[in-house]
């Protein structure tokens, strides 16, 4: 009785302590199920979709005349190390289950997509013919749209599976 | 006791006292009353013999965890593992007031081990410590 | 006109001027372009809220501040007791490195925005300025040039207009639920944040130790007052113009915002070049502006807790320890960063985490105003009261609410 009076501060610190962790504990361990894995995925679309959107609403507005090289540049060098972390933190994630691997099969071609858009993104800007880039910048802009809506209609697929 | 300071009659060591701060004449900041000594009066009477002010004392009036964490963080600190409280003789308050006045100047305290750590092995050592801003 | 009350008027001025740059920081930035693009306007609400909180506490701070001369670090540790107020202090310090962090990182961005040098590189660089500045230079004359940098922000007011914003919509939203693509837990989960980033608690420690160190007295309460309740309006209108230029441009795409170069875009594509470099250049600054105020409310919490010297009208020989906790918390600030981790996510959860510990920080600000010992007849009245409680009620509300909804939102996602 009066170890614990003496100690009932720290010892409530510590089974605080043990729970937060256990519960951390619990949640990286626990064998993800399919429904897991859909919930990443649509994370992962939904990040990966903003990267490529923010990336195409800027590239028209470099096409508009409205931004200048160095912004440009770093608005592409975000996007890509974004996109290329979510896809290797997706690549990372247990696969639990066949349904999951066709999730993650239509996924990471999304992704891969993506990555090579943005990477074409970065290869336009660099033209140094005003006309060339122009129409090269075109091109990749209607390329990140249309990636763009593919991701969106994944993330809204997979999210009609999950509440399904 | 031999004199008073002014402020609040009753003075009450819990709500007028502790956890205030010290500053001397001109308003430089002593430390923290982070616990009174009391002593025994002529009559039998407990009276405040004087204000101690550390890190250690606190930690040891606070009790608990966190008195028992801030205590031993102070003598870990302490050169000597030895830290000792700053004594101030009540009979140099010279006012309790939203801050505990003394009468003696700031220089004639010693300065804490911390700070004299620090004074001569850090900010000390940087160009232009002598100095206030500019 | 006579010269003393021209330069009272210009006192005036300036210093409503600085509160409106000094109201908006990377908290406001990140924490109202992520609501505008994933919520519209729906959270709008929750701006105005956080703002009269801000101000009725603010002035609180000011009167104890300018009647009793103590600044609220050492009104904790009276009113809460030492034991309460340790809990306090160590929680307010970590939550202030993170926004300190926060706000390095957000220096560096916008330096990496204007050169393309990647803002890793950037960091060190900034962390040393910023030491070099808090160690030598007079604070006041800064903290105008930042605040009065800070109202480049105004650009995104502009861009509001610019962008052809749907005012009916914005007004439609006003008071709709969340949309499909939301919930009411991530809604909750922006609401803390956004509540948080307008009453975050080193605005407090840093506005009341300045008032010490500037030796307010009676007669500064107008100049104070008018400060409060006209720059912190006028900052939180900067915040909503935030949102519902975010609103415009990132609603409609579904896009999230989870970088800084998102949340300025919106200007660029409203204004052009210019409108891009101007809103670049406010984000510069008023994020530098508060990583001085975060860098030195460490240093003020940690000192006004054990009662030693602190400030910066005396020499830094002379409080080595307030000047110590600085330069370690800017060291510490600058190596999260280095980590790699994401200046914004670090934002995030600055803002999150300041909401737990806001309760410690406005109670005692709450009891003290009520206290004739120290107030004398400046003690708050009804009203003010009226409003302190309520206000106290929907921090500890918040308050409670914040790591939960963390956790079950996992941070929003």
């Amino acid at each position: 009785m009066t170890w614990w009076r003496a100690h009932k501060g720290a010892t409530i610190t510590a089974a605080v302590a043990i729970v937060v962790l256990a519960v951390v504990a619990v949640f990286a361990l626990m064998p993800s199920d399919t429904d897991d894995y859909r919930n990443t995925a649509v994370k992962t679309a939904q990040d990966t979709q903003s990267e490529v959107r923010t990336v195409s609403l800027a590239l028209q507005a470099d096409l508009a005349g409205k931004t200048y090289d160095p912004y440009l540049s770093t608005v592409l060098w975000q996007a890509r190390y974004n996109v290329s972390t979510s896809a290797s933190d997706l690549a990372g994630e247990e696969v639990p289950d066949p349904t999951a691997a066709a999730v993650q099969k239509r996924l990471s071609g999304l992704l891969d997509e993506a990555i090579t858009s943005i990477g074409a993104a970065d290869a336009a800007t660099g033209i140094e013919d005003d006309n060339a880039r122009h129409q090269a910048i075109e091109g990749v802009v209607h390329r990140l749209d249309e990636v763009g809506s593919r991701l969106q209609k994944f993330t809204e697929a997979t999210r009609a599976e999950l509440n399904s | 006791m031999t004199t008073t300071p002014d402020g609040p009659d009753p003075l009450r060591i819990d709500f007028h006292l502790l956890d205030r701060q010290i500053v001397d004449p001109a308003g430089a900041k002593i430390g923290k009353v982070d616990d009174v000594e009391l002593e025994v009066g002529d009559q039998g009477e407990l009276r405040i013999a004087a204000l101690l002010v550390g890190q250690h004392v606190l930690g040891e009036r606070l009790k608990g965890a966190v008195g028992r964490w801030l205590a031993a963080v102070a003598t870990r600190l302490h050169p000597e593992g030895r830290p000792q409280p700053l004594r101030i003789p009540f009979e140099h308050v010279t006012k309790v007031d939203s801050e505990v006045i003394v009468g003696l100047r700031k220089e004639l305290f010693e300065t804490p081990p911390l700070e004299k750590w620090l004074r001569d092995n850090l900010i000390g050592r940087i160009p232009g410590a002598g100095h206030a801003s500019e | 006109m006579s010269g003393g009350a021209g330069k009272k008027v210009l006192g005036v001025t300036l210093g409503v001027l600085t509160a409106i740059g000094g109201f908006v920081d990377i908290g406001d930035l990140v924490a109202n372009s992520q609501a505008g693009a994933r919520f519209g306007t729906r959270l709008l609400w929750v701006v105005v809220l956080g703002v009269i909180g801000i101000c009725v506490f603010a002035e609180m701070a000011g009167r104890v501040v300018a009647v009793s001369h103590r600044p609220v670090f050492d009104l904790i540790r009276e009113r809460l007791g030492a034991r309460m107020a340790m809990v306090t202090l160590v929680g307010s310090y970590l939550v202030t490195l993170l926004t300190l962090g926060a706000e390095l990182g957000g220096v560096a961005i916008a330096l990496h925005l204007a050169t393309s040098v990647n803002y890793l590189l950037w960091v060190p660089v900034v962390a040393f300025v910023l030491w070099v500045v808090l160690w030598r230079v007079k604070f006041d004359t800064l903290e105008q040039v930042f605040g009065l940098m800070g109202l480049a922000l105004i650009v995104f007011v502009v861009a509001a207009f610019a962008l052809n914003t749907d005012w009916s919509k914005v007004g439609g939203e006003l008071t709709a639920a969340p949309p499909d693509t939301e919930n009411w837990m991530t809604y909750g989960y922006f609401a803390v944040a956004l509540f948080a980033s307008a009453l975050t608690p080193y605005e407090v420690f840093f506005f009341s130790s300045g008032g010490v160190e500037e030796r307010w007295n009676r007669s500064d309460l107008v100049t104070s007052r008018v400060n409060v309740f006209v720059g912190f309006p006028l900052g939180g209108l900067l915040a909503i113009a935030i949102m519902v230029c975010s609103s415009v441009v990132f609603e409609p795409a579904m896009v999230n915002v989870s970088n800084v170069s998102q949340a300025v875009l919106p200007v660029a594509i409203g204004l052009g070049k210019i409108g891009l470099a101007v809103v670049i250049l406010g984000v510069f600054a008023v994020t530098f502006g508060a990583a001085m105020e975060t860098g030195l409310s460490a240093g003020y919490t940690v000192a006004q807790y054990f009662g030693w010297q602190w400030g910066k009208s005396v020499a830094p020989k002379r409080d080595a320890r307030f000047h110590t906790v600085i330069l370690v918390s800017i060291v510490i600030g600058a190596v999260m960063l280095l980590t790699t981790l994401d200046p914004v996510q670090i934002t995030e959860y600055s803002l999150i985490f300041s909401a737990v510990v806001l309760p410690l920080t406005y109670l005692p600000i709450l009891l003290v105003a009520n206290d004739r010992e120290y107030l004398g007849d400046q003690v708050n009245g009804k009203i003010r009261n009226a409003l302190g409680v309520l206000f106290l009620i929907i921090i500890l509300i918040a308050a409670i609410a914040a790591i939960p909804l963390l956790i079950i939102t996992g941070a929003g996602k």
